[in-house]
């Protein structure tokens, strides 16, 4: 290990932050020396890298040494700061960033982390170098010159950008000849990272957009030049997934060549291009949850496909939470002050009454004169509303579309009254169902919202046949003294196997009829249906006559009917009769 | 080449532009607030003592009443570009026979492509009307070569940018034809495998 060569940039440190802020506060980067050490950090191709969990930054002085950059310190360093402080600067911009970069970059979703990295680099470095007369071009010449491999054109493209935006004589950075439309392609993007410098992530779209023709033509995913900079690979890692990730990436990627902000409005196309009909555009959405796991994965959140259907569903379902039907009780409880106990030393300071304490002895010894209130519970006069609980039964056959692969307003419209119930106190028990004995419960009645959530989730996609058994289980044997419960089921129209006997022999439809009267808080089902026969059928008919409600959600309008109208149920309104 | 000032010196002077820099050149109707005209004579006198010929000030003013729309925007670049003229520097630094020959000849084309209010407002653009006056006058920015400012003015150049963005602009029909194309052949390839078979 060089030791001059880590005091030099250790020295370098102190200054490299102050170019942000003199305020920025960042803790030493880790430095690495041996190749061990880098694998073992997940530092894999650069020679930097970020880390947002605890803004930490990595640098290799192995590669350091190896490509010639020992005199960049503070530069390099600079560069990694800003990264934390300027962009991407938190793993919500990071992944906001990446969604709008997958739209833009269809069937090229590995390419879309390396192609912000650029676009952050090159609003990094830019600020960088007019500011603070920073020498990147330098770095830039030496990287091309260490690197065998023939530039691809995306490279040289990328190249020919800082040349436009810093002025270079045109060839120190580019050795390429660019087309007419390259050329401008480069103008474009160097004037993007003026517009955009106070706004970054409004410029990943038009910037992933002008880069896809690049991409495309590239022979290999893989360019050591490129890898080499990606110094926000895995940035995320050991992170908590933040919420609001999807949020603005409905919007439609705008090519900057008709981009107002950057080729001025006489220059913009006056109709907007064909591809907004791509997008819904009416607060529905087009995401779908396999590429909110794509956003995880490349920022570097280890999630399987499960974990990500979870997340995905639970952000998509916040907005749109409703007012969980509650009841009112007969009577509210009030506290009533029933008497004096010690006061121990482990129990809660605010729990002391001084002046009783006082009372029993003036000079205060805690644990020992020290006393507390109890309290009982007396009726109120006042009625008191108290949630009702939830059971959810998930109808995961092989008629219903995987949730974890692709969207489903089923699941969604599930997630929403699940986190609402939750959010009002209620517990929930789900269960995912699918053919005879296939299903996955919570086994009773829980308020773990990542478990019911798991469970609403889930896929099993066999034949189809509703656990009538568990109906039957939870209302009419076993424990009967239970808060009024509102029993929901999502499925199609193999709801109506609900109406088969259960395995002894009972009627489907009388245990359906019995849970319904004893669960007491009415009961939904929401159901995927390609059109309303089935409402009209005898199924149906017989259902809404026990006191089910029925719902067919098969979009957005028809999710927003069903949350509309699932709020003002009136449950509520009833008095339990207990 | 003369050495200038600072191209950072100019640019903060020409962004502090007075709102009377920015007026409406008078009309031939004579509607307006500002005469073009007496203003470049006014910084000629400054410079060399010598006032615009009256022949020389009609190059400063609408040539007739059915040009308003066409020459406006190149009247009002004049009066940006008088008031970088202005600039104490630069004023002493410049030949004023270069700098009456660099308004009636050398803006015409970048009038043409940028809105006057840009080359105060936009920070690209001060530069670049900056570097042309620099180049126009034969003055060096300061510390700069002679190699060095070429390379950044020609990278800050509407004209050479508007050249190439022509070009550009039909690559973007290509560009979104294939985003969309490779959109379409995600979504066919994604609704294969709705039912999780895969």
């Amino acid at each position: 290990m060089n030791r001059s060569l880590l005091n030099s940039w250790k020295e370098a440190w102190p200054g490299a932050l102050e170019l942000w802020s003199r305020y920025t506060k960042l803790s030493q980067p880790t430095w690495l020396f041996e190749a061990t050490e880098e694998a073992g950090q997940g530092l894999t191709g650069s020679f930097a890298a970020i880390r947002l969990n605890d803004h930490r930054i990595l640098i290799s002085l192995r590669q350091i040494e190896e490509y010639g950059l020992e005199d960049y310190a503070p530069e390099i360093l600079a560069h990694e700061t800003g990264h934390h402080v300027y962009c991407p600067a938190n793993l919500l911009e990071g992944g906001r960033a990446l969604a709008v970069a997958l739209k833009a970059l269809p069937t090229f979703e590995k390419m879309a982390p390396s192609i912000i990295n650029m676009w952050e680099d090159l609003l990094i470095n830019d600020r960088l170098v007019r500011e603070h007369k920073q020498r990147h071009p330098e770095i830039y010449e030496i990287l091309n010159k260490k690197s065998k491999e023939k530039p691809s054109l995306l490279w040289s493209f990328y190249m020919r950008t800082y040349e436009i935006l810093w002025g270079l004589r045109p060839g120190r950075l580019c050795a390429e000849e660019l087309t007419k439309a390259q050329e401008g392609d480069a103008h474009l993007a160097a004037r993007m990272v003026r517009v955009y410098g106070n706004d970054w992530l409004s410029g990943v779209g038009g910037y992933a957009a002008l880069c896809l023709p690049y991409i495309d033509n590239l022979k290999s995913l893989f360019e050591e030049r490129l890898h080499l900079l990606f110094d926000t690979e895995g940035m995320g890692e050991g992170c908590e997934v933040p919420l609001g990730i999807l949020e603005g990436s409905e919007q439609e990627i705008v090519h900057p060549s008709v981009d107002p902000n950057v080729v001025g409005k006489e220059h913009a196309s006056e109709s907007p291009s064909e591809e907004n009909s791509e997008v819904g555009g009416t607060g529905g959405q087009s995401r779908e949850p396999f590429q909110y796991g794509q956003i995880l994965e490349a920022l570097g959140l280890k999630l399987d496909e499960h974990e990500a259907a979870v997340r995905f569903y639970r952000e998509q379902a916040l907005p749109h939470l409703i007012p969980f039907p509650t009841q009112e009780t007969e009577e509210s409880k009030e506290p009533l002050m029933e008497g004096l106990e010690p006061w121990d030393v482990g129990n809660p300071l605010d729990q002391v009454d001084w002046m009783e304490s006082v009372i029993v002895s003036p000079r205060v010894i805690p644990g020992v004169t020290t006393v507390r209130r109890t309290w009982g519970q007396t009726g109120g006069q006042e009625k008191e509303r108290e949630p009702l609980d939830l059971d959810l039964y998930v109808d995961c056959s092989g008629s219903i579309p995987n949730p974890q692969k692709s969207y489903s307003y089923l699941t969604l419209a599930g997630a929403i009254v699940v986190i609402s119930a939750l959010r009002t106190g209620a517990r929930v028990q789900a269960t995912l169902w699918s053919g005879p004995r296939q299903f996955d419960t919570t086994h009773g009645f829980i308020s773990d919202e990542r478990l019911l959530l798991r469970v609403l989730t889930g896929y099993l996609g066999g034949g189809t046949a509703f656990p009538n058994h568990i109906l039957r289980d939870t209302y009419l044997e076993g424990r009967t003294k239970r808060r009024p419960t509102h029993i929901l089921i999502l499925s199609d129209n193999g709801i109506d196997t609900m109406a088969r006997n259960d395995e002894k022999g009972n009627s489907g439809m009388t245990i359906a009829q019995q849970a319904l009267d004893k669960a007491a808080g009415g009961g939904t089902m929401v159901l995927q249906l390609y059109n309303d026969s089935f409402l009209q059928g005898p199924f149906a008919k017989q259902a809404r006559q026990m006191g089910w409600e029925m719902f067919r959600v098969n979009d957005w309008s028809g999710l927003l009917d069903f949350a509309r109208k699932f709020s003002k149920l009136k449950y509520g309104r009833e008095k339990v009769k207990r | 080449m003369k050495k200038g000032p600072s191209i950072e010196e100019l640019s903060r002077h020409l962004a502090e532009c007075p709102p009377s820099f920015l007026a409406e050149p008078i009309q031939p109707n004579g509607t307006g607030q500002t005469q073009v005209s007496a203003v470049v004579s006014d910084l000629l006198i400054l410079m060399s003592g010598h006032r615009l010929s009256e022949r020389e000030a009609k190059t400063f003013e609408y040539s007739s009443s059915k040009k308003v729309r066409t020459e406006r925007n190149r009247l009002r670049t004049l009066l940006v570009a008088s008031w970088l003229g202005y600039h104490p520097k630069l004023r002493r630094a410049m030949d004023p026979q270069d700098f009456q020959t660099f308004l009636r000849d050398g803006l015409d084309q970048i009038a043409s492509l940028v809105q006057a209010d840009s080359f105060v407002n936009d920070p690209d653009r001060r530069e670049e009307i900056t570097r042309l006056l620099l180049l126009g006058t034969a003055l060096l920015p300061e510390g700069e070569t002679e190699q060095e400012a070429q390379d950044r003015f020609d990278a800050l150049s509407t004209v050479k940018r508007n050249e190439v963005l022509q070009a550009s602009r039909a690559a973007e029909e290509r560009a979104r034809k294939l985003r969309e194309d490779l959109a379409r052949k995600e979504r066919e390839r994604r609704a294969a495998s709705t039912y999780g078979y895969e």
